[in-house]
């Protein structure tokens, strides 16, 4: 796993192509926005809204390209952690108990003492839920 | 847009310099559009794998982690574990078909005891469990080290040739690979933990009817439980828990067919089934034939047993994203399995008579679930 996969990440980012070539569009954007305003001042209206259409139309490309280049596996996840829940319940007395899972913890498994009877629990479920954002 | 600008002569020198620049500019494109559109894709494919390298990784060091801390062997598992993700193995030859499900059976047989093996000797101290567990485990490892080798193959290829067509294979399926990564990504966090996962939803519905009757094994990781209900008998199977593994459903099918001479008056699966975008996650749906995934060895040892002795197969499953299949299994889906519970006891009640014997069969990991 060398060799091979350092090659890739010696282009991280934009290709240098495309680098240069947003660059030229963007060099060409300022230019014909500014023959714009140029053209605008010498009450040269039609060549004007020409020029200003090219050089907005050229950024707005840029950020297109920027905005497109994005990858879809960069919403992905490292490793989702999921908050996963044990819910205890006491076949004695019944009551409900909901506590963080445990290594070690699955279903139907005997767990620790009831809180309000002193007998024994039991595992009765397990679930995964999404982890709440800290507001 | 060039005719339009043309329209238009330059009023000065820059104007001029502009012109013929922007003349240049789609003669150039006009040739090179097609190579333009090729590096922003393979742009795209590049930052894919960027992040699946890192997730690829990060599944290793977990495995390695995870045997470390629970097999407590004196060396280091790392070689062993590294050589484990390379593993793979040959289909049997299809030219001519008759009898390729039982070589193929044996050759998963052989792999399944192979990395059963292998594990042990990395993992001594690892109780059966933990075994089943850091199986699956460096399952989940072995398939983001393919899927990122699959993907750097294409992208080297493409970058090399820079044919279009190699690359948009791998941009246009980009989403499902995000999604199946995730889903193996959110694998690891299961098998660390043993919690259970969403492809145990079967195993759960068995377990939820087999509980508080006696199981015995009955196949390989396989166990079975008679239960009673409303005058009839449900013979229960699932695979054995807590670890995680998936049993050996067909042999079991078969045995319970045979040593009751195929009087059983009919067989109902349950399990995991991928939904549709759309559809409720948890959901159940009712169906007739083998519900179960794989190979394809089991599902075509019930399908035979079954027609031999001309017993009904009855389909229940819990619908779920491809993504929560290996992933802690979410609220909706337990509820699902607990909904799936009542449609066997509905399908029982309708389809069958007192005295009859019924086969239930929970497919599925069963990771977590114990019996």
């Amino acid at each position: 796993m060398g060799e091979q996969d350092r090659s890739i990440y010696s282009t991280f980012g934009m290709p240098r192509m495309l680098l240069i070539a947003l660059l030229f569009i963007g060099i060409l954007s300022i230019v014909s926005l500014y023959l714009g305003f140029d053209a605008y001042l010498s009450d040269k209206q039609a060549r004007a809204s020409l020029y200003l259409l090219l050089g907005t139309g050229g950024f707005a490309l840029i950020g297109y390209m920027f905005f497109r280049s994005k990858s879809v596996m960069e919403k992905v996840e490292m490793i989702p952690q999921l908050e996963v829940i044990t819910t205890l319940d006491c076949p004695s007395c019944g009551l409900k108990n909901i506590r963080a899972f445990q290594r070690g913890d699955y279903l139907f498994k005997e767990a620790e003492e009831c809180t309000r009877c002193k007998g024994k629990t039991v595992i009765a479920k397990i679930h995964g839920r999404e982890r709440q954002k800290p507001k | 847009m060039y005719q339009l600008i043309s329209q238009f002569p330059p009023s000065n020198d820059i104007g001029s310099i502009f012109q013929f620049i922007f003349s240049l500019a789609f003669l150039v494109y006009l040739f090179y559009a097609q190579r333009i559109q090729t590096m922003m894709m393979l742009k795209q494919v590049e930052g894919a794998l960027t992040k699946l390298k890192v997730i690829r990784d990060e599944g290793r060091n977990v495995a390695i982690k995870t045997v470390k801390e629970v097999g407590k062997l004196k060396d280091d598992p790392t070689p062993h574990i590294d050589q484990m993700l390379e593993e793979f193995v040959i289909g049997p030859v299809d030219l001519d078909p008759a009898g390729i499900v039982w070589k193929l059976q044996q050759i998963v047989n052989v792999r399944e005891e192979r990395f059963e093996e292998e594990v042990k000797a990395i993992a001594p101290e690892a109780s059966e469990s933990e075994t089943h567990n850091i199986e699956n485990l460096i399952e989940a490892a072995m398939a983001l080290n393919t899927i990122y080798k699959v993907i750097r193959h294409f992208y080297l290829l493409g970058k090399r040739t820079m044919n279009i067509y190699i690359i948009l294979q791998v941009q246009m399926i980009l989403p499902l690979i995000a999604q199946e990564v995730e889903a193996y990504a959110s694998a690891l966090q299961a098998f660390v933990q043993g919690t259970p996962i969403g492809d145990g939803a079967g195993a759960l519905t068995a377990a939820i009817l087999m509980k508080g009757y006696e199981s015995r094994p009955v196949a390989k990781d396989t166990v079975i439980a008679e239960v009673p209900f409303e005058g009839r008998t449900l013979i229960v199977m699932k695979a054995q828990g807590p670890g995680g593994n998936v049993g050996r459903p067909g042999d079991a099918v078969n045995k319970a067919m045979e040593e009751r001479e195929g009087k059983i008056s009919q067989i109902i699966m349950i399990d995991a089934a991928a939904k549709l975008e759309g559809e409720e996650l948890g959901s159940i749906a009712e169906g007739v034939g083998a519900a179960i995934g794989g190979v394809g060895v089991e599902k075509y040892m019930i399908e035979e047993v079954a027609t031999k002795y001309k017993v009904p197969l009855y389909a229940v499953v819990i619908k779920e994203d491809i993504k929560d299949v290996v992933a802690p299994m979410k609220e909706p889906i337990f509820n699902g399995a607990e909904k799936a519970v009542d449609s066997v006891k509905r399908f029982v009640r309708m389809r069958s008579k007192e005295g009859d014997v019924v086969i239930v069969v929970g497919v599925g990991n069963t990771v977590g679930i114990a019996q």
